[in-house]
């Protein structure tokens, strides 16, 4: 299998279990989650994203696209609310459960990880299933206005029709803050902001200026974490920004004016919408687009939140253990349970120093590889998400024709040889000149690159060999020797391996 | 064969063509394919026969090796060969008519290249180097010695031409600086309906197209009001450029220049304008590189339609 990958979510740093619960541990979760038989077999973390391999994205791709229907796309985000909900409930007992403080951490991390990974269906297919969502709508739009799926005007659509709550979290923040500010903003309220900020305030004012940092705190304070990596945000933070709005003069905008700008921006789109008339079933289409892209934050905030919520927990297996609470990241699952268990690490320090220093970690099953190179970073470049990935791959036909063979994977002229019998489709990145002679004695060509109009297009003509060009990704999802069939009978010319584990 | 297409090649043949109609190519000029010269005939001769002899063997399934040591030993030949007076100086006048250049294309004009029946897509190389006699003279070998190329051979081998007579015109032309090239065909090369047009497009120069290694965006227009009937976006996931000395640099695309098309609409009815013009002269569908630079719109070559996709009966 060769190293093509796609990524999911950027985050800057890698937590280990996540990614070990969607190698290979998924299966059941994504058959409670969504009923779907499928597991991702190889995870990685490289380059500050989360990727799973091009070979499980097309079969979860393939999944979804099978699955497509409006009810579809409403039961994953419902799904995917509720694993949300659950989350939350489930850190909310153990943030008050006195057993958290008090020694019993081994079963309350153990709890908080089945519920967390109830999540990890999402974290895995959630912008899979956006992409197939917008495919859906530009079919359906493109049919509606009568134009090619990547006209402009279909764009226009998804651009004003898509309306998201885009980092509602973020925004309440603000507002949250600027309340408190709009209270202080007095001479009296002025004092004692500065008064707070060099450490000896007092009186009435101060106090209840402190409850509402503490109250916010307790709302918004997980912000600018990272997971259980970094402090939340402290008293200090919150005054010495109220301080910069306050005393240092900058200003600030009101809380009304920024409700009402957003809420000018939600009519504003509202009204783009209804100016286009669509029929019920595309604006419904929208409507969940729009939602899932909130959630997809939603998701993530939920994460960063519970994490920090019960961070006391794992400040005192990290303790127990005699690591620091950053390195525990660096552990999976059973390995800090294990741990825990007996009281003291499994993993060597040697290997948790690798774990943190690696530039890149695959996960397959049980075993962990690490890359601690950088300049291997070129090997290791993630694959460009597309919106098409799915099984059949698609292309354009070069030449027409319907043939059944078996691949062979072309990567230069040394490999041509392997093209002969009669049937063997080859299969190669792109045909440059130098494979003329395989092309000759090929049954069929099948590429990732190339137009209509490039030298290999025009000599299958010449040749009359049927092709399919510009598949994207055949010769990563095709197996050498596997048995396909290329139907370039259309326009759209189809290349399908037989026996797909789908 | 006839006159000027024996004379230069079937490439710059056309070129010549296209400028005295007045389109606009870059400033080239050619070398006719006798100047070629015979430097030592009983030597490359026997090459030739070794390799008409490999290729009789390949069809009976002989390795390749034999044919590329043979196609290497002509290569050589050529190479060593010094080019004729009068080669130097077309050479030595073009560097003095182009003082302003930095960089020129060197490129072929077979004999049977672009002839109308055979394309010979992408047989020969073509090469940007600095604008100065002495790498143009080394391009000059290096281009001629390409008619013996490997899948040059066995090309020719495939398609029936003669491997004999080294005909190797060479064009030395002005590197255009393109921000987008592409490909015009006079029609549907699948399907062979000549109503159409078809414009495959990039950023960047035209090779990574010509070659397939890039998925360019794809435009058919009507051919009779030049109506936009359907385009496609190409992934066109990289760009190359040339940069100082000729070297060529490639770098990623952006994801927004990925995600919409490369040509405005505006830049569609010029080519397609441009096309039609160029059809009217050569009197069939024609296959025309083109390219935007700064300045504009330029043609950088054009030849017969060859094949399509429509199986012979």
């Amino acid at each position: 299998m060769s190293d093509e990958w796609i990524s999911l979510v950027t985050r800057k740093e890698s937590v280990l279990w996540v990614s070990l619960v969607c190698a290979g541990g998924a299966r059941e979760y994504f058959q409670r989650a969504l009923s779907w038989d499928v597991a991702i077999q190889r995870y990685r973390y490289a380059n500050d994203t989360h990727q799973i391999s091009l070979k499980d994205a097309l079969e979860l791709r393939h999944l979804i696209d099978t699955a497509s229907s409006e009810e579809f796309y409403s039961f994953y985000e419902r799904r995917c609310e509720a694993a949300i909900r659950t989350l939350y409930s489930v850190t909310d007992e153990i943030a008050i459960a006195e057993s958290a403080r008090s020694g019993e951490y081994g079963g309350h991390l153990q709890r908080y990880f089945e519920v967390a990974k109830e999540t990890m269906p999402f974290l895995a297919s959630m912008v899979l299933v956006e992409s197939a969502l917008e495919a859906e709508l530009r079919r359906q739009l493109s049919k509606h206005l009568k134009c090619d799926q990547h006209d402009k005007a279909v764009a226009e659509v998804l651009r004003d029709g898509v309306f998201m709550e885009k980092e509602t979290s973020l925004v309440n923040e603000v507002h949250s803050l600027l309340e408190i500010v709009e209270l202080a903003d007095s001479a009296s309220g002025r004092r004692a902001i500065s008064e707070l900020t060099q450490g000896n305030g007092s009186g009435p004012l101060a106090s209840k200026l402190l409850s509402l940092i503490d109250d916010h705190l307790s709302r918004f304070g997980w912000q600018q974490t990272f997971a259980y990596l970094h402090d939340p945000a402290s008293t200090e933070q919150v005054l010495n920004r109220i301080h910069n709005y306050l005393v240092a003069g900058k200003g600030y905008p009101s809380v009304s004016t920024l409700v009402t700008r957003r809420a000018a921006r939600k009519e504003k789109a509202q009204a783009k919408r209804q100016e286009l008339a669509l029929p019920e079933p595309i604006s419904r289409l929208l409507n969940i687009a729009g939602r899932l892209q909130s959630l997809r934050f939603r998701r993530v905030d939920c994460h960063f939140e519970s994490e920090v919520r019960i961070r006391h927990v794992f400040q005192h297996a990290a303790s127990t253990l005699d690591i620091s609470r950053e390195d525990l990241v660096h552990l999976t699952e059973t390995e800090l349970l294990v741990s825990l268990r007996q009281g003291s690490p499994v993993v060597t320090q040697e290997e948790i120093l690798r774990r943190r220093s690696a530039f890149c970690m695959t996960v397959e099953g049980p075993n962990i590889e690490t890359v601690a190179e950088e300049r291997e970073q070129d090997k290791y470049n993630a694959f460009d998400f597309d919106e098409e990935l799915a099984f059949p791959l698609r292309g354009t036909t070069a030449f027409e024709g319907f043939v059944r063979g078996n691949a062979c994977l072309v990567g230069g002229p040394v490999d041509v040889s392997k093209v002969s019998g009669g049937n063997g489709v080859l299969v190669t990145p792109m045909t440059t000149p130098d494979l003329m002679i395989g092309i000759e004695k090929a049954a069929a060509i099948v590429t990732d690159e190339g137009g209509l109009l490039c030298h290999a297009a025009i000599i299958s003509r010449e040749l009359q060999v049927p092709c399919v060009i510009g598949t994207k990704y055949a010769t990563r999802a095709l197996k050498d020797g596997q048995a396909c069939t290329v139907d370039a009978r259309r326009a759209v010319g189809l290349v399908m391996p037989q026996k797909v584990n789908c | 064969m006839h006159g000027s297409a024996v004379h230069y090649g079937g490439k710059a043949h056309n070129l010549i063509r296209l400028q005295r109609h007045g389109v606009r190519v870059p400033q080239f000029v050619a070398i006719p394919m006798e100047w070629w010269g015979e430097p030592d005939p009983t030597k490359i001769q026997y090459c030739w026969k070794s390799i008409a002899s490999e290729c009789a063997r390949m069809q009976s399934g002989a390795d390749l090796v034999v044919l590329r040591v043979s196609a290497a030993a002509a290569r050589q030949a050529i190479r060593q060969h010094a080019p004729l007076p009068q080669v130097r100086e077309i050479i030595r006048r073009w560097i003095a008519d182009t003082a302003d250049q930095t960089t020129a294309i060197v490129r072929s004009s077979a004999s049977s290249e672009d002839s109308g029946r055979v394309s010979s897509a992408g047989q020969y190389q073509s090469f940007t180097v600095p604008n100065t006699e002495a790498a143009i003279v080394e391009a000059y070998r290096e281009v001629t010695a390409a008619f013996f190329g490997d899948m040059a051979v066995a090309y020719r081998d495939s398609r029936g031409v003669s491997q004999l007579g080294p005909r190797m015109g060479v064009i030395i032309q002005c590197l255009i600086r393109p921000l987008v090239s592409g490909v015009v065909f006079g029609c549907h090369p699948v399907s062979g309906d000549t109503d159409i047009v078809m414009i495959e497009a990039a950023f960047g120069f035209g090779g990574p197209i010509l070659a397939g290694e890039i998925t360019p965006d794809r435009i058919i227009l009507g051919k009779a009001d030049f109506s936009v009937r359907s385009s496609v976006l190409g992934t066109k996931s990289f760009r190359e450029d040339v940069r100082a000395k000729g070297r060529r640099q490639r770098s990623k695309t952006t994801l927004a220049s990925r995600r919409s098309l490369c040509l405005s609409e505006t830049q569609i009815r010029e080519i397609a304008i441009a096309y039609a013009e160029i059809e009217d002269l050569f009197g069939s569908p024609q296959d025309i590189e083109f390219c935007f630079a700064r300045d504009g719109l330029w043609i950088v070559q054009a030849r017969a339609v060859t094949a399509t996709g429509r199986r012979a009966a």
